[in-house]
């Protein structure tokens, strides 16, 4: 071997060597709500709860969303929060909008966990339309939202998975989540997926841009962001390790509709960002991408 | 006729070395051809090549094999050890210690290339180090040239510390019968007082000086700590297991002339050598074709045709070297107690001009191991090894120092390196006249 090509093997494995250090947030559960739908998912939603509270010392409070004042369906809804373990729970009445517009500006918990989709009941009074509420949830509420949807058995902690969005401000919070849910001993993964539907688009806006080489531009934007993206998730990693729990990280590139539904395998949550605005998850690729996966749990942030 | 010949033809080879007119491989051996013929057609061999009894042919008896023993065996050895992060890993870890201050970064680099330098070969170590230092200045913020030009400095120091560090130790050590701790032990007083030296020198004249603001040290300490010696290592197993395996070598080289079986004629250092690369490759059985691709065969092959070059001219016969061996004792006889410290300017100077090993490799013929005082010996070894310090070109560690600076476009000049290298040249070897000179009174 030449010797300036073992110059540049040596100098590049320096270069990786350096990982920048990821400062995440100490993430305090204070307050959680758990909002119920006595689905078979209910349990589920319970367990999730009882975990956090034990390992942040959270409070949790469940909740059971009803339009109408309906005497027998809420006597009925009080045994069954008590059969799912939250006796305590309250039956909040009025429309579920207003109160989960409470919950984002006044209450403000630092989780609400929800069993998903929130499912429509039979009595006239019902609670909720299916699905949609759990919508209007996320649309409302910038607060992370814990997404039960299957009737999942043991903890929900123990193999993350967490797609790691490029370069946005909420890059940092999703990792401090990450972080912080993830079980000692378990197990987290870092994924950052390179869309090429994203590249063609700013191929698109280098078009009109003739100073620039729209293929060098193109090339040379997404290269630069891949490189930094390794960096940061080798920061992540290496943040993770000292952290009691084994955490890797992946970059894949290509469309993230076939790729991610793939990759989550045995995870048994799946972290998702808002793209930088939690009011735009509805319209987000992450929310597709969530429709796309079904009963895997999702941690909307 | 015969002496004058192989005399021109030896000045001539010393010469295309100096210049760089071909690969130094492609000379020697286009030299050792012309060598054999010219010997051949003389009836320089007549009579000679015979042993136990069947016909060992000239070119095989004048060829130092235990020497090419040790560079295959180390080269080999030294390839899959640094495959497993040993090295990188042990680089960085210093770089963290120094908290990223540019003085005890200097020094911290300083040492780690001695022993570096000591271990490896000179250009691997100044490859290893002058990558690290690049990418650490960078982050720091610090001018590379003054770090790279003090290892570059220093490799060669580094280079006298083990009998195994560099080629003129190999050469000379073996033929002298000095063993690999009685190398140490003399050396490397010599090696920490010039290395000293050769700090506080930089120090004063780039004028690197620790960092006193308080939230400086802070910002520096952070930036290195950025730094996580696990990336250079793939295979923790493999990583723990060349420690285990670099550590055992290190002791049979110092303990091989002491060890029974070991201490045996018929294995030598050469065998120690092997014996760590056979170990590393049943380690990496699959990096076999890449370790063997990766020893320097043209290296070992300049060896081959110098070797045959330098024993034809060392042959009764041709008399070349008895002749400047002559030159050498009358040098010797006639200096006195200064005998040793002028050798060490000879040989550092002539070294510094051409290639050091065909130096080595023809005082290594012209002493006599049952006359020649210890102090000589040493003085041609320091000589040999200082002497590619004084020019840009004068050793290959050099050349890779400079390169390094080329790539991060600092620029300097062949005589602009020589008014930067000479203080540093010539306190070395000062230091090391004076240093043979203390031997010639003790030893």
């Amino acid at each position: 071997m030449s010797r300036e090509r073992e110059l540049d093997e040596f100098g590049s494995i320096f270069q990786r060597a350096v990982v920048p250090t990821i400062e995440v947030e100490k993430i305090e559960l204070g307050e959680i709500v758990v909002l119920h739908d006595f689905s078979d998912r209910g349990p589920a939603c319970v367990a999730a709860a009882d975990e956090l509270r034990h390992r942040f010392g959270s409070r949790v409070s469940h909740r059971f969303l009803l339009r109408d004042q309906d005497a027998a369906f809420e006597a009925d809804a009080r045994e069954k929060l008590a059969s799912a373990g939250a006796s305590d729970g309250e039956i909040v009445h009025g429309d579920p909008a207003a109160h989960v517009a409470q919950l984002a500006e006044t209450d403000r918990p630092a989780l609400i966990i929800a069993s998903a989709p929130l499912q429509a009941h039979e009595s006239s009074a019902a609670a909720v339309v299916a699905g949609r509420f759990i919508d209007a949830l996320l649309v409302a509420t910038p607060i992370p939202t814990l997404l039960m949807r299957s009737a999942w058995r043991g903890s929900v902690f123990e193999r993350i998975l967490a797609k790691i969005p490029g370069g946005r401000p909420d890059l940092i919070e999703q990792f401090s989540f990450a972080f912080a849910l993830c079980r000692p001993g378990g197990q987290l993964r870092l994924l950052h997926i390179v869309d090429e539907e994203r590249l063609k688009r700013l191929a698109e806006v280098l078009e009109i841009t003739p100073e620039i080489d729209t293929a060098e531009g193109t090339k040379g934007v997404a290269a630069a962001a891949e490189r930094r993206m390794e960096q940061l998730l080798r920061g992540a990693v290496r943040t993770g390790r000292g952290a009691g729990f084994h955490a890797d990280s992946d970059i894949r590139v290509g469309d993230p509709f076939e790729i991610l539904p793939n990759e989550v395998l045995d995870s048994t949550l799946l972290i998702l960002g808002s793209q930088g605005s939690h009011a735009e998850f509805l319209e987000s690729r992450a929310y597709e991408l969530m429709n796309r996966i079904p009963n895997l749990p999702v941690l909307a942030l | 006729m015969i002496t004058i010949f192989f005399a021109l033809l030896l000045v001539a080879t010393l010469l295309c070395l100096a210049f760089e007119v071909l690969p130094k491989a492609v000379l020697s051996l286009t030299v050792a051809g012309i060598s054999l013929f010219a010997a051949a057609a003389w009836g320089v061999f007549g009579g000679q090549a015979h042993g136990g009894g069947h016909h060992i042919p000239a070119p095989v008896q004048l060829i130092e094999w235990p020497t090419l023993g040790v560079i295959i065996g180390s080269s080999i050895f030294v390839e899959i050890a640094s495959r497993s992060g040993i090295f990188t890993w042990s680089a960085i870890r210093l770089l963290k210690v120094s908290g990223g201050d540019p003085w005890r970064l200097l020094l911290l680099l300083g040492c780690l290339t001695l022993v570096f330098s000591a271990f490896l070969n000179n250009v691997t170590a100044m490859i290893i180090i002058g990558s690290l230092t690049v990418v650490a200045c960078k982050r720091l913020e610090l001018e590379a040239r003054p770090y790279l030009l003090v290892e570059a400095f220093l490799t060669n120091v580094g280079g006298l510390l083990t009998l195994i560090s560099s080629l003129p130790n190999i050469i000379l050590g073996q033929k002298a019968g000095i063993t690999f701790v009685e190398f140490f032990l003399v050396a490397a007083p010599y090696c920490v007082i010039a290395s000293a030296v050769t700090l506080w020198m930089a120090r004063k004249r780039f004028g690197i000086v620790p960092l006193t603001d308080k939230a400086a040290r802070e910002e520096a300490r952070q930036r290195v700590m950025e730094f996580d010696e696990w990336e250079t290592v793939e295979d923790r197993g493999f990583f723990k297991a060349s420690w285990f395996v670099t550590a055992g070598v290190v002791i049979l080289f110092a303990l091989q002339s002491y060890l029974p079986v070991f201490k045996s004629e018929d294995l030598g250092l050469q065998f120690v050598a092997f014996l760590g690369a056979t170990v590393m490759l049943l380690l990496r059985p699959k990096a076999v074709g890449d370790a063997l691709r990766k020893v320097e065969w043209s290296l070992v092959f300049f060896f081959v045709g110098l070797f045959i070059l330098i024993g034809v001219c060392g042959d009764e016969k041709v008399g070349v070297l008895r002749e400047m061996g002559r030159g050498v004792t009358w040098l010797i006889d006639h200096t006195g107690m200064f005998s040793s410290a002028i050798l060490v300017w000879v040989t550092g100077i002539l070294s510094g001009l051409t290639d050091n090993v065909p130096l080595a490799a023809m005082l290594s013929k012209m002493f006599d191991p049952a006359t020649t005082s210890p102090d000589i010996w040493w003085a041609a070894i320091i000589g040999g090894n200082l002497g590619g310090n004084i020019t840009p070109i004068g050793s290959a560690a050099v050349v890779v120092g400079v390169t390094l600076m080329k790539r991060e476009g600092i620029k300097i000049s062949f005589v602009g390196f020589i008014k930067v290298a000479a203080p540093f040249a010539v306190a070395q070897l000062v230091i090391g006249s004076l240093y043979v000179m203390l031997l010639r009174a003790i030893l």
